[in-house]
């Protein structure tokens, strides 16, 4: 199946077109991808030769668990891996269209141009010390001159600032422009974070788990934003998420990562018919819906694994809630 | 304006208070320095005063009347800057450190400014290229980070450069014996030879002034490039970075950011440095033969001379307070959550 298929599938979306030059080849190809850490006691593989494609405009989530090498795999592709102790190989890495040569020797790593990236925290993400502003005008500034009009006027740039706070939904322009990221709310940063990552006019954005440090709502509300930006740009996105329900609602496909390997590449609108991965399959049934609230134990992978295999192992608790189980005996 | 004043308020009350914190160092500097035992009166007369000679003399070296009464006729003349006159030589002690203190002070910022520079620029060479062979003799020097006092790389470096290989001038003072003194502006002897537009005698100052810098540079830039290699390798890894990078600022604006937030404890560091490199300087001076401070120290002490050390004492802690004052200020600037009154949650 490739990208484009998944594209029509999704059903048209109006804005979402891809450039006619382009539009067959994938923005970015990785082929047996491979991320290992040396550690004292040897050397441990974190992503195990994983390949995958991503279409123009295409949304895909990566779900796992913590551990799964997901993040990792997040921050190779973004080249952000540069430690003495970290090695990365592929056979193939190709964005937009040309494979991705990296500066081994530097510890700082380089923007790979047309690729951005959110992080979980917004406070912990931002730069502490500048203002949101000046944030949004060093992007704005770099892109103007990457895109070759010149080094564009400050009032130009000033300009550009507001339009993108208020893309992101941030009317009180001029005060989130002036502060700093401590100094506005838990929502304000997220959104500020997001008209940063997405002013520079990126092909592809990866967003590491996005919403895990936000509540259910401003959760959804953050990934509505990013998804709509996105969306009218065709800025394919590459969600890192444990969350599979939200990935699965905001996204094309969903790939399931599991013990460094991408065990699952489905579209997400059919992943619950069509998973085959005793992984997936599992951690879709864990999913607490409205008829588990009737049961006495909400099921876990551990509980679902046994259930599945036959083997009635003692259940490990993985995040169960106990008391409920305490409550029935 | 009222909202000017406001914003501002957080290096304007650092300001302020200078002088008030001055006051009470000098107070308790005077009531620990009236404390030290020995009659300067009996020193001074050998103990030959009768009760009239006494009474004279204590009053002209400020001694009669009730502690307080000293104590506020003392903080009196020090606020209008008369740090008194030394009992040994009668000379005034605040014109014998005018004339001392800016070479010292000049050479001391020279080792600091200079240990500061080279150390951001090796430590981040370090850091960013870890494995470019300078970056492996850095890591190296790191580590020996202050085992290398600054007498023994003194006297090391004139053994070497000096007598062995004869590249450095003698060390028997600043300037060459067969170049003419250069005429005081400011104080500072290298400003004022660029100041008169005497080159000639920078050039020979220059000369003079390589190895006690080199000297301070190498016994206290190490402590500065550990902490700095600490601190910009966390800053690589760190969020903000990253997402700099991934947002696409310029490359100049992602180094400008992780410098600025790798920065903090080493100007803090610096601080500190700054009263070790003074330290450092008075051996330097003594090792090099180089006027300024050191010398008329030693002798103040071993001779009891209360008001050359009461001065010392309150010049060392108006610059000490100063430098700090810097080194907050700078710290506030480069970290606005510093600021009092910033609020972080």
């Amino acid at each position: 199946m490739t990208a484009r298929n998944v594209i029509d599938e999704a059903g048209p979306r109006t804005t979402a077109v891809s450039d006619p030059v382009e539009g067959d080849a994938p923005i970015l190809a990785v082929e047996d991808l491979t991320v290992r850490y040396g550690t004292r006691s040897g050397e441990v593989t974190a992503v195990d030769a994983v390949s995958f494609a991503l279409g123009h405009g295409e949304r895909v989530a990566l779900v796992g668990e913590s551990g799964s090498g997901k993040s990792t795999l997040g921050l190779a592709l973004a080249g952000f891996l540069t430690q003495d102790n970290v090695h990365v190989e592929c056979s193939r890495l190709d964005f937009a269209g040309a494979a991705l040569d990296r500066d081994t020797r530097s510890r700082l790593p380089r923007r790979t141009p047309g690729l951005s990236m959110i992080f979980q925290d917004a406070m912990t993400t931002l730069d502490p010390v500048w203002p949101i502003g000046s944030q949004l005008r060093a992007v704005i500034r770099a892109a103007g001159r990457a895109d070759g009009g010149g080094r564009p006027s400050r009032a130009d740039v000033r300009e550009r600032a507001r339009y993108w706070l208020d893309r992101v939904g941030l009317r009180d322009t001029e005060r989130v422009l002036r502060a700093r990221p401590y100094e506005l709310s838990g929502g304000m940063r997220q959104r500020a974070m997001i008209a940063i990552a997405l002013c520079g006019g990126p092909k592809l954005l990866i967003a590491d788990e996005p919403t895990s440090a936000l509540d259910a709502s401003l959760a959804r509300e953050a990934m509505e934003t990013m998804l709509t930006l996105t969306g009218q740009s065709s800025t394919s996105v590459l969600v890192i998420s444990h969350d599979i329900l939200l990935a699965q609602e905001y996204t094309d496909r969903t790939f399931v990562m599991y013990g460094g390997r991408i065990v699952e590449q489905r579209t997400s609108a059919r992943l619950v018919d069509t998973a085959t991965h005793p992984y997936t399959v599992a951690l879709l049934r864990c999913v607490p819906t409205l008829a588990s609230a009737e049961l006495d134990e909400l099921p876990t992978l551990a509980s679902v694994n046994a259930e599945i295999t036959g083997v009635d192992e003692p259940t490990e608790v993985t995040g169960t809630p106990e008391p409920a189980a305490k409550e029935s005996a | 304006m009222r909202q000017t004043l406001r914003r501002q308020r957080w290096w304007l009350a650092r300001i302020i208070a200078l002088p008030f914190q001055l006051i009470v160092f000098a107070a308790v500097s005077f009531l620990l320095v009236h404390n030290i035992p020995g009659d300067p009166v009996a020193v001074l007369t050998g103990g030959q005063a009768d009760a009239a000679n006494r009474a004279a003399i204590e009053k002209q070296l400020g001694l009669d009347g009730s502690l307080p009464t000293q104590l506020m006729r003392y903080l009196g003349h020090t606020l209008t800057f008369d740090l008194g006159h030394s009992y040994i030589t009668g000379r005034s002690v605040a014109s014998e450190f005018g004339d001392r203190l800016p070479a010292t002070i000049e050479l001391t910022l020279m080792g600091v400014f200079l240990s500061a520079v080279l150390a951001l620029g090796l430590s981040y060479l370090a850091v960013t290229r870890p494995r470019n062979p300078v970056s492996y003799l850095v890591r190296g020097y790191a580590r020996i980070a202050g085992g290398l006092p600054d007498f023994a790389v003194g006297v090391a470096a004139v053994f070497v450069f000096y007598a062995t290989l004869h590249w450095a001038p003698a060390p028997l003072g600043r300037l060459s014996s067969d170049v003419d003194d250069v005429p005081k502006v400011t104080g500072l002897p290298f400003l004022d030879t660029i100041l008169t537009g005497r080159f000639d005698a920078s050039w020979s100052m220059a000369g003079h002034l390589a190895l006690p810098v080199a000297t301070l540079v190498i016994s206290q830039a190490g402590v500065l490039v550990k902490m700095l290699i600490g601190g910009l390798e966390e800053a690589v890894d760190a969020a903000p970075t990253r997402f700099r990078i991934a947002s696409g600022a310029s490359p100049a604006m992602v180094r400008l950011s992780l410098v600025r937030r790798a920065l903090p404890p080493a100007v803090t560091t610096c601080g500190t440095l700054f009263g070790y490199a003074l330290g450092g300087a008075v051996i330097v001076e003594a090792i090099f033969g180089f006027a300024g401070i050191g010398s008329y120290l030693s002798d103040s002490v071993s001779s009891g001379d209360i008001p050359a050390m009461q001065g010392f004492l309150v010049i060392v802690a108006a610059v000490s307070l100063l430098v700090f004052l810097l080194v907050d200020l700078a710290n506030m600037s480069l970290d606005p959550r510093r600021r009092p009154g910033a609020r972080t949650d």
